[in-house]
């Protein structure tokens, strides 16, 4: 119908939503990575997940207060990512392979299905990928340059195409660690920067809780917290 | 009668030439089903309405061109769209979505934003919901997938705009832009989409033939380089010509097998070539009359009007076998006597079957107008070659032998007079009466279009294929809008739009495209504003600003208010200019597009009181006229069975013409109720095959009553062939892939053997002794 008209599936709202996604993707995408190279640490097993607590300092270029959250995040490889932001507000955002939603105060304030936004594939499948240790769709976007070893490394990750409307948003992507993912920097090209701090990180083989289950299940019910 | 003879050649002469010159220009093959369907709407708006949504629907063709290596599948992609550009057929060919674009369309809404609400936020301010817009924003803010900058944060701190733009329908399509193309992955296959708008008429033969060489030689080209290439494809035009195709493929296939049937038969009884070229001339000059004078009278001729022309036409191998079987017997005479013999008779069967033809066009449906001229004047041709001709090229000798067929021409009579069948008799008038009565409990009529037409059964799996991926839902149906002026038609839209998203979500349509989607009214965008300011502003903002270390106020945004006139000719959605139709002092006319419909009495009841409102479906309008045409055909038929009646009253007499007309009555009645028997449903087509039962029917009657009892085998064996050629077509018919050509081919294959059963019916007793 309507659509030959080069419609353009939902580009203009999702850019952004998709590049920060992208950029905790990359992140933790790699650090998950980091886990599957044997060279640096132990990788994450099927039915076991990864969680830890976080700290997020958002600059934006014109507002000179920092906006900080913290908060804890669970990921579980072939489920998803559930971001849970403790401070200043509770909010949950939950990624899986059928899209992304954000809860506020146990109700849900915004879905992305992926089937209307089919990008949300690819870059799940780069989160996915890198878990299993499948790089091919996080070098589909970025060059990777890493140096040091197990007690100290560093990443870099620069969008191969400075074109891509979504990658190309991001200046650069540089991760620091040792075991585990200690710190992430972001900085886009307009200026606004983020840096994300990561600790209390531990790889479980205890199951999800029920409620997380279900929340990456997309069950109707949305626990509080 | 030499000079007539003589006439008649020039006369034909001249029509050869016509024709000749007329297939030298090019000869245009009509196959659109509803061509032949009259332009019956009386609302102008509803039929202008109807060729504008046909326009939009036909003229556009969706490719998906797949590969396992996405870069392939996207070098291909453009090499199909530079090659369909280049090919000069299209209008455009959407292949690169230019981000420009987008920015155009992001630039066109921002300054109107307070005034543009998606529903879900428009509804938290109407329930006083403000903090639920405050806190998705700061989830936003703080959230992994934050969309703000410090500038959206100033001049749109709740983030509105992007939850407006998200909920524009577009959204719904299951593509997204990759480096600036639409693209899909399906398992391990990435699919790109081009949206081809044609430059032609989709349903002429011409521009089909040429679309589609050109698009096939574009995938050969680009598979060549791309072994693993899959391409979906879906338009109206790939139907038009499959439909085309098949329906040509079987006219052909039609016409050999009839053919050789028809030559087998006269070889086997006659064992002589000389009938069969004398049956072969006759038919011929009738066929060539018939298009002669389609092409000088339409342009061109539908290929259903063709299908069935040639079979109506076949009807002159009737008289044609009457004059030939008269060669027969010992008391056989010159080829003139042979033909006075069978003259009155077969004068009358044509006249009968002329009256027959020409109620035809009576109904007023383009096609069967075409159907009827063709048969007619088929009709007249091969008659006059049959008397003007045939004597004279005929042999002089009679055939003497042939006394066991004659004989076993004549069994159907002695089975209808004979005393040692009666018991059998009676049984199977008693097997067929008690088969009518079961048949006629079985009954149905089925008039909807879409069972009469065949689709191509590749492209469908096609079609859903590519639908399924993309999101892209078909249909005709749509509403139409009517108000006094632009701004009420907006508002009218934005109630209908209430409801339509009520039925969409009781599963009564999968989507629907509307201005008002993309446009808010004047008053709805007033109303925004005001709610944006009231119910969000004044009681958030200064809290909500001073939590991130903001401060001052937003800045206004435009105080006019987004109108029509803001969407640019290259606005990626500039489609819906399409939707207006018309725009005057007095009047506002909109189109509402529906898309998926699946219940379209649910959404005609749900927008059923609102004033200016119109739900139209094309496709069951014309189903309602072919149920009308039905009822229409089923009169002609009693018309033209009255129109017959002077012509045997006047050679046979009151009771005697009665009599005639009892075995062509009784086909004409007991076909129906026995094809139902096999579940063929009662259609228009059915109505027309009777049409051309009734005129068979008269013929074997007249034939037979016009026989006295020593010409009986010889009449009988002429009917027998005559039978047997017209099964030989029509049973063909009757396999047809086209539903209305099936149940055209069952009812007159059944009702021409109950006309030849019942046919000795017509003699009177008197006669018989």
């Amino acid at each position: 119908m309507l659509r030959n008209a080069g419609g353009p599936g939902g580009e203009n709202t999702t850019r952004p939503v998709i590049c920060s996604l992208v950029t905790v993707i990359a992140a933790l995408g790699f650090a998950a990575f980091s886990f599957a190279q044997p060279a640096i640490g132990p990788s994450i097993a099927p039915g076991q997940n990864l969680h830890g607590r976080f700290q997020q300092e958002r600059h934006l270029k014109g507002i000179t207060v920092t906006l900080t959250s913290s908060g804890s995040f669970v990921l579980a490889p072939g489920k998803g990512l559930i971001w849970r932001i403790e401070q200043p507000i509770q909010t949950v955002t939950v990624i899986t392979p059928v899209g992304i939603r954000q809860i506020v105060n146990g109700s849900e304030v915004q879905r992305i299905e992926a089937s209307h936004v089919p990008v949300i594939t690819h870059f799940y499948d780069m989160l996915n990928g890198s878990l299993t240790g499948d790089w091919s769709a996080m070098h589909h976007d970025f060059a990777v340059q890493t140096t040091g070893d197990q007690r100290g490394w560093r990443t870099t990750l620069t969008p191969l195409r400075a074109t891509d409307p979504i990658v190309g948003m991001l200046s650069s992507i540089v991760i620091t660690g040792s075991k585990m993912v200690d710190a992430v920097n972001i900085a886009r090209t307009n200026g606004d920067s983020e840096r994300l701090t990561f600790f209390d990180q531990a790889i479980s083989d205890v199951p999800l809780s029920e409620g997380d289950a279900r929340l990456l299940t997309g069950d109707a019910v949305i626990p509080t917290d | 009668m030499k000079s007539a003879a003589l006439a008649w050649v020039v006369v034909v002469a001249c029509l050869s030439a016509a024709l000749v010159f007329q297939v030298h220009r090019g000869v245009k093959l009509q196959t659109d089903m509803t061509a032949l369907i009259p332009a019956e709407d009386r609302d102008i708006a509803i039929s202008r309405a109807k060729d504008r949504v046909a326009e939009i629907l036909t003229e556009r063709v969706f490719l998906l061109v797949g590969d396992h290596d996405r870069s392939l599948a996207r070098a291909a992609g453009a090499q199909l769209a530079k090659t369909l550009t280049d090919s000069g057929l299209t209008r455009s060919v959407t292949y690169h979505v230019s981000s420009d674009a987008l920015k155009s369309l992001g630039k066109m809404y921002f300054p109107y934003r307070f005034g543009l609400l998606a529903d879900v936020d428009r509804e938290r301010l109407q329930k006083d919901q403000g903090a639920q817009i405050v806190s998705r924003a700061l989830a936003s803010v703080y959230g992994p997938s934050s969309i703000v900058d410090a500038k959206l944060l100033r001049y749109d701190p709740f983030l509105l705009m992007p939850e407006f733009l998200n909920h524009l329908p577009m959204f719904s399509l299951g593509l997204t832009p990759d480096e600036g193309v639409l693209s899909t992955a399906e398992a391990s296959l990435t699919w790109v989409l081009l949206v081809v708008q044609l430059r032609g008429d989709v349903y002429s033969g011409v521009f089909q033939k040429s679309f589609i060489s050109a698009l096939d030689a574009a995938i050969r080209q680009a598979s060549a380089q791309t072994p693993n290439l899959e391409v979906l494809r879906a338009g109206a035009i790939f139907y038009a010509y499959a439909g085309s195709e098949s329906a040509t493929r079987e006219a052909s296939h039609l016409g050999a097998v009839s053919l050789i049937g028809s030559i087998a038969l006269i070889l086997i009884v006659f064992r002589a070539l000389r009938p069969l070229w004398l049956t072969l001339l006759a038919i011929g000059v009738g066929i060539l009359c018939a298009f002669t004078a389609c092409f000088l009278i339409f342009g061109g001729i539908h290929v259903v009007a063709l299908l069935f022309g040639i079979g109506l036409n076949g009807i002159a191998i009737d008289y044609c076998l009457q004059y030939i079987s008269a060669r027969f017997g010992p008391a056989a005479g010159a080829p003139d006597d042979r033909l006075r013999q069978v003259l009155p008779g077969i004068t009358i069967g044509a006249a009968t079957t002329l009256i027959g033809y020409v109620t035809l066009m009576l109904a007023p449906f383009p096609g069967l107008l075409q159907l009827a001229l063709f048969s007619a004047v088929g009709l007249v041709g091969s008659f006059i070659t049959i008397v003007l001709w045939l004597p004279f090229l005929d042999s002089r000798e009679p055939l003497g032998r042939g006394t066991r067929i004659l004989a076993m021409a004549n069994s159907l009579w002695r089975f209808w007079e004979g005393a040692q069948w009666r018991t059998l008799r009676w049984s199977v008038i008693a097997a067929i009466g008690l088969a009518t009565i079961v048949g006629a409990s079985k009954m149905r009529t089925d008039d909807d279009i879409r069972h009469q037409q065949a689709l191509a059964a590749n492209l469908s799996a096609q079609e859903s294929h590519l639908r399924r991926l993309t999101g892209v839902s078909g249909g005709t149906q749509f509403i139409l809008v009517r108000a006094p002026n632009r701004d009420a038609a907006l508002q009218t839209e934005e109630a209908l739009r209430q409801r339509l998203a009520d039925a969409q979500r009781l599963g009564a349509l999968r989507g629907f495209e509307s201005l008002a989607q993309f446009v808010p009214s004047v008053a709805r965008q007033r109303d925004n504003r005001e709610l944006v300011a009231n119910k969000l502003m004044r009681p958030y903002l200064a809290a909500y600003y001073q939590r991130l270390g903001m401060s001052g106020d937003v800045p206004a945004g435009d105080d006019g208010f987004l109108t029509l006139d803001a969407i640019g000719n290259d606005s990626p959605i500039a489609f819906l200019r399409n939707l207006v139709l018309g725009f005057g002092a007095r009047e506002t006319i909109d189109l509402v597009l529906l898309m998926g419909v699946s219940q379209p009495k649910m959404i005609e009841r749900s927008i059923s009181q609102m004033p200016g409102v119109t739900f139209v479906d094309p496709t069951a309008d014309i189903t309602r006229l072919l149920a009308s045409y039905r009822r229409r055909a089923m009169i002609l038929i009693a018309v033209s069975a009255l129109l017959m009646l002077p012509v045997l009253v006047f050679r046979y007499g009151l009771i005697d013409g009665l009599r005639v007309m009892l075995p062509p009555a009784i086909a004409v009645l007991v076909a129906p109720p026995l094809v139902a028997l096999i579940g063929v449903p009662f259609t228009f087509f059915s109505a027309v095959a009777l049409v051309l039962v009734l005129s068979i029917g008269f013929d074997y009657a007249v034939f037979c009553r016009e026989a006295t009892p020593a010409r009986r085998p010889v009449t009988m064996l002429g009917i027998w062939l005559a039978m047997a050629t017209t099964l030989s077509s029509f049973g063909l018919l009757a396999l047809s892939s086209t539903s209305a050509v099936r149940t055209f081919g069952a009812t007159l294959v059944v009702g021409t053997i109950l006309a030849f059963a019942f046919s000795p019916f017509a003699s009177s007793p008197t006669r018989n002794s």
